[in-house]
Parts: structure tokens; sequence; C-alpha cells
């Protein structure tokens, strides 16, 4: 049975449907994001969760309970917001404690779960300092532990790290699915970053226009996309326009070159595709007639450990990216014609 | 070597000095000239008699009539400050709450920084006209059977003058409360019910907690506003209330009396009550606001 079921959820705003008919099981402990770009519904979805908002149509069902028209106060749900939603007449420890202070819990408790939460987040020492004078990356783990206190179920994250810079983001996102891990919390996240997304997350909802888009493990979203928009979304990826030449062979016609794609075995000859090919899985050689399509570099990246080859294609004005090893790449010089390889079962293929 | 940092210097430097001198030095010479020097002149004034120094003058302010127009004065202000408070808060709270018409913002606001302005003889000529013994109000009410003099209501009192005063403290308050109303992050809120506070729950420990610093200072400039308040008063009661500015008047102008070192007194007194009302304010924003980033 699931823990948290969204059964076909649908919210509008006079005439802008956010949310179509939106549907998401959820099972006991796990962590599943909403991945998409701004506007998606994805917030929307979450605040409806959170008793924010209620939806137009649909219901919101927590361990086999409709609580679609509970107030979030009797929700149970912890909540972290992107940025600056701590109490700053309130110390951390304060913070923390608010919950169970509102629940008429007694002090010694309160305190001892807000040092406990404290600790866990890494905050012990911070316990008396205002939100004033913690950065943000410790405000929002304050925020964590606050969320945690009451001892939720189901935590909510809207973009917790949004406001944060790199370094700290990467940190906290790690620190978020440790304590996850060691609470067991079932945890809803909202974020349009992708990489955060598929880091994170046991499974990861793509939403696009107020619909779900695809929903798997972070692998499957980013190896086997469901449609072009998540292709798009979900990482970098190389799109050229194939049809399928022989489908027994797995050959597709690619600016005019019969290249191989063991996914289109079975696809009838003629049928137009996406043909798509991540950077990590395009390899760049010097040119000879093996190669299944040749093109020039025309942009280096370097990225530290890896370094992004834009290569144009000959024939066409399609792009590939080649991802390479930074020792290997100082090797292709810009304006150096390569051949362009994969193994047959890299490129994925999406009827167009 | 020390690797201390240091100042900048050179040209930067010396233009920032120079331009917040340009800028300090006329607020510095109107401050001088119109605060620092009169209350100088009122202590040396307040402090000397035709024949030297003398505690005369200062030592009367304790004396029977002063005392009334100090108390009347101090309650006046502290009711009509509190009204305004808890009126014009009250408000600007429901006029900014999510849903309420955009347009009626911007009139409340508009009409605030007029009626806020709007004091003295006109305000209280408009008060005669509408709720004197014989103004429209009253009338209208008479009509009807209510008979509010009848029922020991006079404009021409405390209670009527809270009333009048109540007429630009409130707008006040709306302008000067609103910022800090729209301040209050809907996050914080949200987070509050979400962990299943009360809205009572969620005013007594956050909402209410973080405006208190605001409050505490438009509480002071609403009474400070009402302390000081002349023309008003004069107008409507024509010196039936005791009141300190109208005493001041009265012996600086007066048919009866000129006391110049009376009026320096009576003026220096007003300092002193403001002076400890602030000091009051400011131990109470120091222990309400110890969270405020300064």
């Amino acid at each position: 049975m699931s823990y948290l079921q969204l059964d076909a959820v649908a919210k509008h705003y006079g005439s802008r449907t956010v949310l179509r008919d939106v549907s998401i099981d959820l099972k006991a402990g796990e962590f599943v994001s909403l991945l998409g770009p701004s506007g998606c519904g994805k917030t929307t979805l979450l605040r409806i969760v959170a008793g924010f908002d209620q939806p137009d149509s649909g219901r919101v069902v927590l361990e086999g309970r409709d609580i679609s028209g509970l107030a979030p106060a009797k929700r149970q749900m912890g909540m972290v917001f992107q940025a600056y939603s701590l109490f700053p007449n309130m110390t951390a420890q304060e913070n923390v404690q608010f919950g169970l202070r509102v629940r008429r819990q007694d002090a010694t408790t309160q305190q001892k779960r807000a040092r406990e939460l404290l600790e866990l987040v890494g905050l012990g020492e911070h316990a008396q300092k205002y939100p004033h004078q913690l950065s943000g990356g410790q405000q929002q783990r304050v925020a964590l532990a606050r969320a945690l206190a009451i001892s939720p179920a189901l935590l909510l994250l809207d973009e917790p790290l949004s406001a944060l810079d790199a370094k700290v983001r990467v940190q906290l996102r790690d620190e978020i699915r440790r304590i996850q891990q060691e609470t067991g919390v079932t945890t809803l996240f909202v974020t349009h970053d992708q990489e955060e997304a598929l880091s994170i997350s046991d499974r990861v909802v793509v939403m696009h226009d107020g619909v779900l888009a695809q929903v798997g493990e972070p692998a499957a979203i980013y190896g086997e996309p469901a449609n072009i928009f998540v292709a798009r979304f979900v990482g970098a990826v190389a799109e050229l326009q194939g049809v399928v030449a022989d489908g027994s062979a797995g050959m597709v016609t690619v600016l005019g070159r019969q290249v191989a794609a063991n996914r289109a075995r079975g696809m009838a000859a003629g049928t137009r595709v996406y043909f798509l090919l991540r950077p990590e899985t395009v390899r760049l050689g010097p040119p000879d007639a093996a190669g299944m399509l040749h093109g020039t570099v025309i942009a280096r990246t370097f990225y530290g450990a890896l370094t992004s080859l834009k290569v144009e294609i000959v024939g066409g004005s399609d792009c590939v990216t080649a991802a390479m090893a930074s020792g290997d790449a100082v090797n292709i010089a810009i304006g150096s014609t390569v051949s362009i390889n994969w193994d047959p079962d890299s490129p994925r293929l999406l009827v167009a | 070597m020390s690797l201390r940092p240091t100042r900048p210097a050179g040209p930067l430097a010396r233009s920032g000095g120079l331009f917040t001198l340009v800028f300090m030095a006329p607020f510095l010479l109107y401050v001088t000239a119109f605060l620092i020097l009169p209350t100088l002149m009122l202590l040396a004034t307040a402090f000397l008699g035709k024949h030297g120094p003398t505690l005369h003058y200062v030592a009367a302010l304790g004396e029977g009539q002063t005392v009334v127009a100090f108390r009347n004065s101090i309650e006046l202000s502290a009711l009509a400050a509190l009204v305004g408070l808890l009126v014009g808060g009250l408000a600007a709270y429901f006029v900014l709450r999510p849903g309420m018409p955009r347009g009626l913002r911007s009139l409340v606001t508009t009409f605030g920084a007029v009626a806020a302005n709007f004091a003295g003889v006109p305000l209280a000529f408009a008060f005669i006209a509408t709720l004197g013994s014989l103004g429209m109000i009253t009338v209208w009410f008479k009509d009807i059977g209510v008979n509010l003099y009848g029922m020991g209501f006079t404009l021409y009192s405390m209670p009527g003058l809270v009333l009048v005063y109540a007429y630009f403290q409130v707008p006040l308050m709306i302008i000067v409360i609103t910022p800090a109303l729209e301040a209050l992050r809907r996050e914080w809120r949200e987070a509050a019910e979400n962990l299943g506070a009360s809205t009572w729950d969620y005013w007594r420990h956050v909402g209410l907690p973080i405006l208190l610093p605001s409050l505490l200072s438009a509480y002071i400039l609403l009474f400070g506003n009402a302390f000081s308040a002349y023309a008003t008063p004069y107008a409507l009661t024509s010196g039936i209330v005791a009141l300190v500015p109208v005493e001041i008047s009265n012996v600086l102008s007066g048919n009866v009396m000129v006391s110049q070192q009376t009026g320096a007194a009576l003026a220096l007194g007003m300092i002193v009550v403001m002076v400890v009302v602030m000091g009051i304010y400011a131990l109470i924003a120091r222990r309400v606001g110890r969270w405020v980033k300064r």
C-alpha cells in the first residue's frame, strides 16, 4: 500500500491550469524529488500536499486517510522552505523547539529533542545563536532540524538549497540525504536542479506544464528518457534527426549516413526518430572510414577532470558534445576533424 | 611587518570623507541652530530670573495647575497614542491581508498621508461642525432619539480630544506600521502553521514579537505627536482642558500674564517627559529586540 498517494490532483488559477490530474504514489521511507522547470507546477503540488493550497479536484491520501481537507497544522508534516523561514526572534534552539512548544510538550522534552536534532545537523554549538548570526547553509540546517523535531509523517523540502552557493549546496544536499536515511522519514523534495534530483533521490518525478513527464529511478530518468522533454531537460544530450533504415539490423539513417543503434531493432523501416546521444557515450578519434559520423571540433569547455568538446557534424549544422577525460582532450585541437563513434547500445531513440 | 588590514587611503578615501562632510555639515548646522541652541536657551531662560540664577520657575512646575496640565498632556498623549496604535495597526493589518482589493491599499495610504497631516484649527472646526453640540452628526443622532450630549459625551473634554486626535493618529500609524507588516514573511506564518501552530500561537510567539520593536517605535512617535499638539486642542477647548502646550502659549502671549521664564520651564518639562519616555522605550526595545541585527 502507498504511504502517500496523490490521486488525480488538479489545480487551476483562473484560466491557467497548473496541475492536470497528477497521480503519484510514495512508499514509506522513500525520497522522491519533483523535478521540473519554473512554472511546471511542482511547488504548487508540494503546497497542496502541505495543505497551504487546496486542489480543485483529486485527493491527497496519507497512510490510507484522505487528508485533502485537513488544515496544514493538523497534517504532521515538516517543511523546509527555500530560505529565510527561520523565526528571526528565536535562537536556533528555540526555532527547533517551536513545533514541540505549540504542542505543549514539557520544556525538558523540548530542549532534549532540540539538542539531539541540532547535533544531528552538526550545529550543536550554535544552539543559542539567532538566525542573523548563522550562514545561509546553517540556517537551512536549523530549518531541517525544526522540521524533523515534530517527527513528521512526511518531510517536505521546497528548493531548500536554491539560495545557497555551489559548495554549500553540495554539502547540504549530501547531509539531507544522510539525515533522511538515518531518520527514515518519507521525503518529497522539490527542485529545478537535475543534478540535485538525480544524486539524492530514490525516485524522480519529472514535471512539465502541470503533468508528469516521467516517473522513475534516477538512472532510468537519465538513461531512458520517456519523451523528448525529459531527454532535453535531464542532462546534456545531442539531438539528431533520424529515420530507421533497417529495423532488423538496428540501423538508422542520420545526416545521410547509416549508423548503428540497437534500439532501432524491431522498429519499422521509415520511422522518424529523435537520435539522442549523451556526451559520455560519444567517442572521438582520428578521422577514418570506419567512423560512424565525422565532424569538426568547434569548442572546448574545461570542467576539471572532464573536458567537453563540441563537434559540428559534417553534412549539416548539427552538433554533438563529447565528454572526455581532460588528459585525453588536450590532444584534440579546436578546428581538427574527428570521427564520431559510439557503442550501438548507447543511442536512445524516441519516435518523432 | 603588520598584517592588519588598513583603511583605504588615497584620493578615493579622501573624497569619501569630503562627501560625508558636504552632506552632513548642513544637517549638523541645522540641528545645532534649531535643536541644540534653542534647548540650551530654554535651559538658560528657565534658570535665569531678573536677579540672576533661580530655581523658582522650575520649582513652579510642581504647582497645582501645571501639574494638572502635565498630567492631562501625558494621559491624553498616552491614550491617543494607544488608540492610534490599536485602530491604525488593525486597520493596516486588514488592508494588507491577502485577498483584499488592490485599490483599497492605495486608497487607504493616500487618505492616510493626507489625514495624518490634517490637524490644527481646520480639524477642530471640522469636528465642531460634525460632533459639536450643534454639529451635523449630533443633530442626526438627536433626530433618531440618541442625545449624545445628554448621555454625557462632549467634544470639549479629554474623551473628545482623544477622538479628534485619533483622526490624525490612526492614519499616521497606518503609514508607519505598513512597512513593518509587509516585512512579515509569508514563510514564517506557513512554517508556524506547518509545525502545528494556531493563528494565536503564531501571533503570540512569532508575529507580535517580531513587530514589537516597530510597535514601540510607532507608539513613541504617536505619543510625541499628541504631546506636542497645540493648535487642535487650543481651537477645540479654548483652554477648558489644561494641556502643557496651551499653558506655554498662555504664559508667552496670554492676556493675564507674560513670563518667558515660565514658558521655558514648561518647555523644559516637556523635554524631560519625552526624554524619560524615550529612555523607557530604549530599555524595553533593547529587551524585546535582542534578536535584531545591529
